[in-house]
């Protein structure tokens, strides 16, 4: 037993001690993660906090009910550079943009031919949002809505009753 | 584009929006006001003053935490070389110690809200590596170090800078344009010296520098302003194609271009491992932002192919792949690097021989190439589980910051720096161990070598700014709905935000408003 010198002790167990200081160290980040994982609320996963919801679009660009979920900033156009890309002759290269600011969300009419509708009315500056209401950009109808799914099924049945806007060139009083 | 600012004609119970920002131009979604941009005098909503001083105390724990395995190391060094504690070779890894201690203060004091796991899980991987490089190369280790303080400077720049994430997306060109003149520089200008035949490094006096490695994160920020810009066509047009099922060509080509020219240059520079990681990279965004197998499936014939033209073209990718498969054809001489890794892996054990105990130095570059293997040997399986445990966490925070992300272009960016490192690490681990051929490809914070280190540090920074936005957009939020009162469900506080603070007198304006306009 004498064979093993203090020193070769000391080595043995300073390995030890690193293996330990190792898996510590990872064992610690684990720790954190769990801890945040926990305090996080579970609502972090949940829909978006607002989406535009297409409710009648030209045959050409597929089928109502498509949800575009807003993060920052969303342009509607014809042409590429735009986010949502809309092939409607009525529709201009960049028709609107729907943009966070300071907080609430605005739609703003980046000079189209055929205007931007919320409502019904014709925007002539940017406009604020409020969930439930009806955007019309050339032939595409859209709906703007914030908050949770059950405030969603509220605000569709109340744009249901909305969306026979006038003014809307060529609208159909229908809605998805 | 009028910015008139007329509110709209709308129900008559409806304010007119909130006034523009300061600036006179809308602020940047996702990137919250700095206190200290200079702002008019009672111009400053109070949302937007000088954050509170917060401490981030997981992060200091976690520091010191992570930090311990490297100094206990340095430690059972010194009783292994029978050297006193404070011996100038051991200086570099308390120097370190000190630097990540200094960078979580300056985070502090500039009101960093940015994940606080991220710093310590690289603090330990970038001890791990200087502790290893103490034991492989003393002499290596101050410049190390030295780089390790310019890659915190770097990443401290870029956290606590007075920009945000949006200044990336806009000049994505210009950086995927610099980052593609850096490398056609080492063309023109490239020294090559370890005489590895590859002309790889920019020299400027004593200082190298290796453009591939800041090209890496250029191309990463490219990629997701590009494919952000081009998401709704990449992921509709193959439809309107219909039946032919072809790529939107005019949509696809720059990218393939860009794609097509760094690997080139790889290529023609012999650094496969790069090439290797830009290619992945390139996929996992793709994929992110397309939501198309498809894409991948392509792109991973596509590789194999120019993989098997590479093995036919190039004589040293054939010896790559024919040492790769049978080491033993000549181990004491063209395959003697991956011959003696193999040896030093398989004599660690479990265990490990312990820390200055085995003989890791008879692999040739051990410290750039192989310090996976050289823990392997030392420390043994246990301290390697425990390294790739780090990457997995450290990959883990990365994809976290992206899954938190409300812009596309930082979901994408998050997401492609986190595979970054993600895929690095695979392509090098696997390397040594002889599951693919051995590529030129670092380990993320552990091998030597400053350029890697920089470009490791940068993203560090990148990932830490965008989980910063994010965590003040939230505070900002909070406060906003801590102020304006309780017991209102998630959508009527939106509405209210967006009708301006305090003008919510009588509470009626529940979305009838909109019945109104018909």
């Amino acid at each position: 037993m004498g064979l093993i010198t203090p020193t070769e002790w000391l080595v043995l167990g300073l390995r030890l001690v690193f293996v330990a200081l190792l898996y510590g160290a990872v064992a610690a980040a684990f720790l954190a993660l769990r801890r945040e994982l926990r305090r996080t609320p579970p609502a972090a996963g949940g829909p978006p906090p607002a989406r535009l919801v297409l409710t009648e679009v030209a045959p050409t660009d597929g089928r109502p009910g498509r949800s575009i979920p807003l993060f920052g900033e969303l342009t509607i156009g014809r042409r590429p550079p735009a986010d949502v890309l809309l092939r409607d002759d009525a529709v201009s290269g960049r028709h609107a943009r729907v943009a966070r600011q300071d907080g609430a969300w605005i739609v703003e009419d980046l000079g189209s031919t055929n205007g931007t509708f919320v409502n019904g009315q014709r925007l002539v500056g940017p406009a604020a949002l409020a969930s439930g209401d009806v955007l019309v950009t050339g032939s595409a109808t859209w709906r703007f809505e914030t908050g949770s799914p059950g405030g969603r099924q509220a605000a569709n049945e109340r744009a249901g009753a909305a969306a026979p806007a006038p003014g809307a060139g060529g609208q159909k009083g229908r809605s998805g | 584009m009028s910015q008139l600012l007329t509110p709209v004609q709308r129900p008559p119970e409806r304010p007119p929006p909130p006034p523009a920002a300061p600036q006179g131009r809308p602020a940047p979604p996702g990137r919250p006001r700095r206190g200290w941009r200079f702002r008019p005098a009672g111009a400053a909503p109070p949302a937007h003053r000088r954050p509170p001083l917060r401490g981030r105390w997981t992060e200091l724990l976690l520091l010191l935490v992570g930090l311990a395995p490297s100094l206990g190391g340095a430690v059972l060094l010194s009783a292994v070389w029978e050297r006193p504690q404070d011996d100038p070779r051991f200086w570099p890894v308390y120097g370190l110690t000190a630097l990540f201690l200094i960078s979580h203060l300056v985070l502090v004091a500039a009101r960093v809200r940015g994940d606080q796991l991220l710093l310590p899980l690289v603090a330990t991987l970038t001890g791990i590596g200087l502790l290893l490089l103490t034991r492989l190369a003393p002499a290596l280790a101050p410049r190390q170090l030295l780089w390790a303080v310019v890659g915190n400077v770097a990443m401290l720049v870029i956290v606590a800078g007075p920009w945000g994430t949006r200044l990336l997306e806009r000049y994505k060109y210009t950086y995927a344009a610099a980052g593609i003149a850096l490398v056609a520089l080492t063309l023109v200008f490239g020294v090559d010296p370890n005489g590895s035949g590859m002309r790889l490094w920019l020299g400027a006096g004593p200082v190298l520098f290796q453009p591939s490695e800041i090209l890496k994160v250029l191309l990463v920020v490219f990629f997701a302003g590009y494919l952000v810009e081009k998401r709704e066509v990449l992921a509709t047009q193959r439809l309107r194609w219909g039946p032919f099922r072809l790529p939107p060509f005019p949509y696809l080509a720059p990218l393939v271009a860009m794609w097509g020219l760094s690997l080139f240059l790889l290529v023609w520079q012999r650094d496969l491992g790069t090439a290797l990681l830009f290619f992945g990279v390139f996929l996992v965004m793709l994929y992110v932002a397309v939501g198309q197998a498809w894409y991948v499936l392509a792109g991973t014939v596509l590789f194999l192919a120019g993989g098997t033209v590479c093995y036919f073209l190039f004589a040293h990718v054939r010896l790559r792949v024919e040492l790769w498969l049978n080491p033993w054809v000549d181990p004491l001489n063209r395959s003697y690097q991956i011959a003696q890794a193999l040896y030093a892996t398989g004599s660690g054990g479990v265990m490990g021989a312990g820390l200055g105990q085995g003989y890791p130095l008879y692999i040739p570059a051990v410290y750039t190439d192989f310090p996976f293997v050289a823990l392997a040997e030392e420390g043994g399986l246990v301290a390697v589980l425990a390294l790739l445990l780090l990457y997995a966490l450290l990959i883990t925070r990365g994809l976290q910051v992206a899954l938190r992300a409300r812009l596309p272009f930082n979901r994408l960016l998050a997401t492609g720096l986190a595979s970054v490192f993600g895929l690095q690490t695979l392509v090098i681990v696997g390397g040594n161990l002889k599951v693919i051929p051995l590529t030129g490809v670092t380990l993320p914070f552990v091998s030597y070598g400053g350029s890697s280190l920089l470009a490791g540090f940068i993203i560090l920074g990148i990932l830490l700014r965008m989980s910063h936005e994010q965590n003040r957009e939230l505070e900002l939020e909070q406060a906003g709905a801590a102020d304006r009162g309780t017991r209102r469900d998630q959508g009527q506080r939106e509405r209210e935000r967006a009708l301006g603070d305090g003008t919510d007198g009588t509470d009626g304006t529940d979305g009838s408003g909109v019945a109104g306009g018909a």
